[in-house]
């Protein structure tokens, strides 16, 4: 009796032992990620999506997960926080417009994880080599860019009932000088009050053609079929001036919506319904014509391009600190290759948070109080999202078939360092609020204004950005070969 | 009698006098008024009038809908409302509490170490190690992440009040405490039954704006707490304005087909998140005009 019981007492001791040895031997990954602007969880709910998926992980990577679920409007400040206090972590959601990716890699934030792709062959398996090029910032792989629709179609949309009211032919408008007609004749139509659309022209570089390595800037832009790969201020181009002259003649027709407005002031007009087109981008899958609650009919102008600034939005990079670098790597590997993980982290537990509808097979969410990040395009390979809606399939063909008739810039993979240029950059940055109001129709002297907003950026310090960019262009273009 | 008596004569230059400074601050008050009315109609309006019509006195197709928005964050909404009157009411005592021991204390002249603390807390009203360090010692030295002390601690002691209160402490009559101290009261004593109760006007100023800190809790959170559970009024409704623009401006987001009530949303936030305050405002406001004089003292 006592001697079972001892016996008993020192396995069950043993056991414990063996139990903690293994819990420390796989090793926990801390994930910091954006949790969506719709999205809702609460501690207790990701916790259990950790239970759950964490088994998997040990099997399949032999290592855990903590997510840290972030609201993404505090993810930038939250992160640069997490940076600078080296607060540790191993993986993070970086991009250029949040978490800026640059900015970590000129501060040694992150690791280059060119000499652990041997240890994960499957990686480059499953992420073809000009993702992997996008992500390869001076030289070395610091972020797996995710895989999602990357071309953004340029053009126009317009209001369907619009496009079917006025009999508009999308077909016979083959640039922007095309709509004026269609302008006149629909806000003639529309009556007082209407406008056909509000705001500044957006999305210029890529309209004309052109791959924006200096974002929203076109004062540094590579023309995308360019085998010179010469860059240039497309400010200075004829084209240009041509298309600020049309948009100053809608104004003076009172075409467009007199007074100046914002990005968020124009959707609201547009879904209040005074305006009725939208000029920036081209919807063209059918889940994106419907937006603002509104159906669109888009129509494209420019070709459909991959540029490094639309592969880019989204990827993982892992922390300078990381104790596990090639665990985080086999995670962010399976993110691009197993649905199963895939799902249960961006859906949660099936029968708990989801599950499938018998009939239709597509997903229905059950509780999403507790868990619903609503982040599809930040985990990794998104088409292995489980279906939530009807379309989604037809929606996933027409985006392969336009990933496929993309056709890549010729600077695809470049990414413009800017830290060399650094005042310059920023001085420019200042120039670029005064084409407000010439992108807006509202300057009487188009010519005379774009003169002088060209010799304030070449004051600004243009050449020797210009100069900086085509240096990098270069040394980028010679490592290629 | 014979001043009642006695025939008023009406003089308009006195009329006149009189009305203008009236005229004025009728005016004035009804300049400050006016913005008040506005987000309260606006936040009744529907939006997509407010967009085509503008904002205006009376609220356009008058409509619940933007309360309903923000109602709609679950009970997320009273559970922030919670954890704003709880670290509001739990922030100001404590904090009133420690921050007049320590202003009594500085006001005290036989109190030997009170250059060298006096040195100690005013040092910090001009030199702070800045927001990094703070942050580290925050989360890696004190591990106040998702804890409701990381919201308390840092709003507990504001230099600038206990500054008001030694001020206010030190201009109490001598004699009062020397009587006390007569009559066989310790020092704490003299503090809690004598200063105390001849300090509440400077206590209720500075509570007010010690309550107002906490009530407008939102940058802690910001930083400190991860569990949505836990996050403050100011934060939830400052993130649903953020979720709003986020929706509005990107591409992603607005391909969903949500139709979103930004602006009257924003106006019925500012109505939730500043009626309470405006209210405790009125009842501290007979001592505010009293205490708002305080820092002129010697």
């Amino acid at each position: 009796m006592r001697i079972t019981s001892i016996t008993a007492a020192v396995s069950a001791f043993m056991l414990v032992g063996t139990a903690l040895a293994s819990a420390q031997d796989v090793p926990t990954l801390r994930m910091m990620l954006p949790f969506g602007a719709t999205g809702t969880w609460t501690t207790d709910g990701v916790a259990k999506v950790m239970a759950e998926v964490n088994p998997i992980l040990e099997e399949k990577i032999g290592a855990h997960l903590d997510i840290v679920p972030i609201p993404s409007a505090d993810y930038n400040q939250r992160m640069t926080l997490v940076m600078s206090s080296r607060e540790p972590f191993d993986i993070s959601m970086t991009a250029p417009w949040t978490n800026n990716v640059y900015r970590n890699v000129a501060q040694g934030n992150y690791m280059a994880l060119d000499e652990y792709l041997d240890d994960v062959p499957e990686l480059q398996q499953a992420v073809s080599p000009e993702l992997l090029a996008v992500g390869t910032m001076n030289g070395a792989l610091y972020g797996i860019p995710v895989q999602q629709l990357f071309p953004k179609s340029f053009g126009f949309n317009t209001r369907t009932d619009l496009v079917e009211k006025y009999d508009i032919d999308l077909d016979a408008i083959d640039w922007f000088d095309d709509l004026t007609p269609v302008f006149e004749r629909v806000v003639a139509g529309e009556g007082d009050g209407f406008y056909a659309f509000g705001g500044r022209l957006a999305a210029l570089p890529e309209l004309f053609g052109y791959d924006p390595a200096l974002g929203p800037n076109a004062a540094a832009v590579v023309k995308m079929d360019d085998p010179e790969r010469k860059v240039v201020n497309l400010y200075g181009t004829e084209e240009f001036r041509e298309l600020m002259r049309l948009r100053r003649e809608w104004h003076l027709a009172g075409l467009t919506e007199p007074n100046p407005q914002n990005r968020e002031q124009a959707r609201a007009a547009l879904q209040a319904g005074t305006t009725g087109f939208s000029l920036d981008s081209a919807q063209d899958r059918p889940v994106d014509r419907v937006f603002l609650g509104l159906d669109f009919t888009p129509k494209r102008f420019a070709p459909l391009v991959l540029t490094t600034a639309a592969m880019n939005a989204s990827m993982m990079a892992i922390s300078a600190d990381s104790q596990h670098p090639v665990e985080a790597l086999k995670l962010i590997t399976l993110l691009h290759t197993d649905a199963e993980v895939f799902n249960i982290l961006s859906l949660g537990i099936e029968g708990v948070n989801w599950q499938h509808n018998a009939d239709t097979g597509l997903v229905e969410l059950l509780d999403t109080a507790s868990y619903w990040p609503n982040i599809n395009w930040v985990w990794g390979n998104s088409y292995l999202a489980y279906p939530q809606r009807a379309t989604d399939a037809a929606d996933n063909e027409e985006a392969e078939k336009v990933n496929e008739e993309a056709v890549a810039s010729v600077i695809l993979g470049f990414s413009f360092d800017t830290t060399p240029v650094e005042n310059e950059v920023a001085a420019m940055s200042s120039i670029l609020a005064n084409f407000e109001p010439l992108e807006g129709g509202r300057v009487e002297d188009v010519d005379g204004y774009i003169d002088q907003q060209i010799a304030a950026l070449e004051a600004a310090g243009l050449a020797r950005v210009q100069e900086e960019m085509t240096r990098q262009i270069a040394e980028w273009a010679a490592q290629q070969q | 009698m014979t001043a009642i008596a006695r025939k008023r004569t009406f003089r308009w230059d006195r009329f006149i006098a009189n009305a203008l400074p009236h005229v004025a601050l009728i005016v004035f008050a009804g300049a400050t008024l006016m913005p008040l009315l506005l987000i309260v109609s606006a936040s009744f309006s529907d939006d997509t009038l407010l967009t085509r019509r503008g904002f205006s006195l009376l609220p356009q197709g008058f409509t619940t809908f933007a309360y309903q928005y923000v109602a709609d964050t679950g009970t997320q909404i009273y559970r922030a409302y919670f954890v704003t009157i709880g670290i509001t009411v739990v922030g100001t005592t404590v904090g009133l509490f420690v921050m007049s021991l320590l202003a009594y204390a500085l006001s005290r002249p036989n109190f030997r170490f009170r250059r060298i603390l006096s040195f100690a807390v005013f040092f910090t009203l001009l030199f702070n190690g800045g927001f990094v360090p703070f942050y580290i010692l925050m989360t890696q030295y004190l591990g106040l992440v998702d804890n409701y002390l990381a919201l308390i601690l840092p709003n507990l002691v504001n230099v600038f009040f206990v500054l008001i209160l030694r001020t206010y402490f030190a201009a109490l009559p001598g004699e009062v405490f020397e009587a006390a101290r007569m009559d066989g009261a310790g020092e704490f004593r003299i503090f809690l039954q004598i200063a105390m109760p001849m300090a509440a006007p400077a206590l209720a100023t500075v509570g007010l704006m010690t309550a107002l800190t906490y009530w407008n809790e939102w940058v802690n959170v910001l930083y400190f707490i991860r569990d949505p559970e836990k996050v403050t009024l100011q934060y939830l409704l400052f993130q649903i304005q953020q979720n709003i623009q986020l929706l509005q401006e990107s591409d992603v987001y607005a391909s969903m087909g949500v139709a979103i009530p930004a602006q009257s949303v924003r106006m019925a936030i500012a109505v939730i998140a500043t009626g309470p305050a405006a209210l405790l405002f009125l009842v501290f406001q007979k001592y505010l005009v009293r205490g708002a004089t305080l820092g002129a003292f010697k």
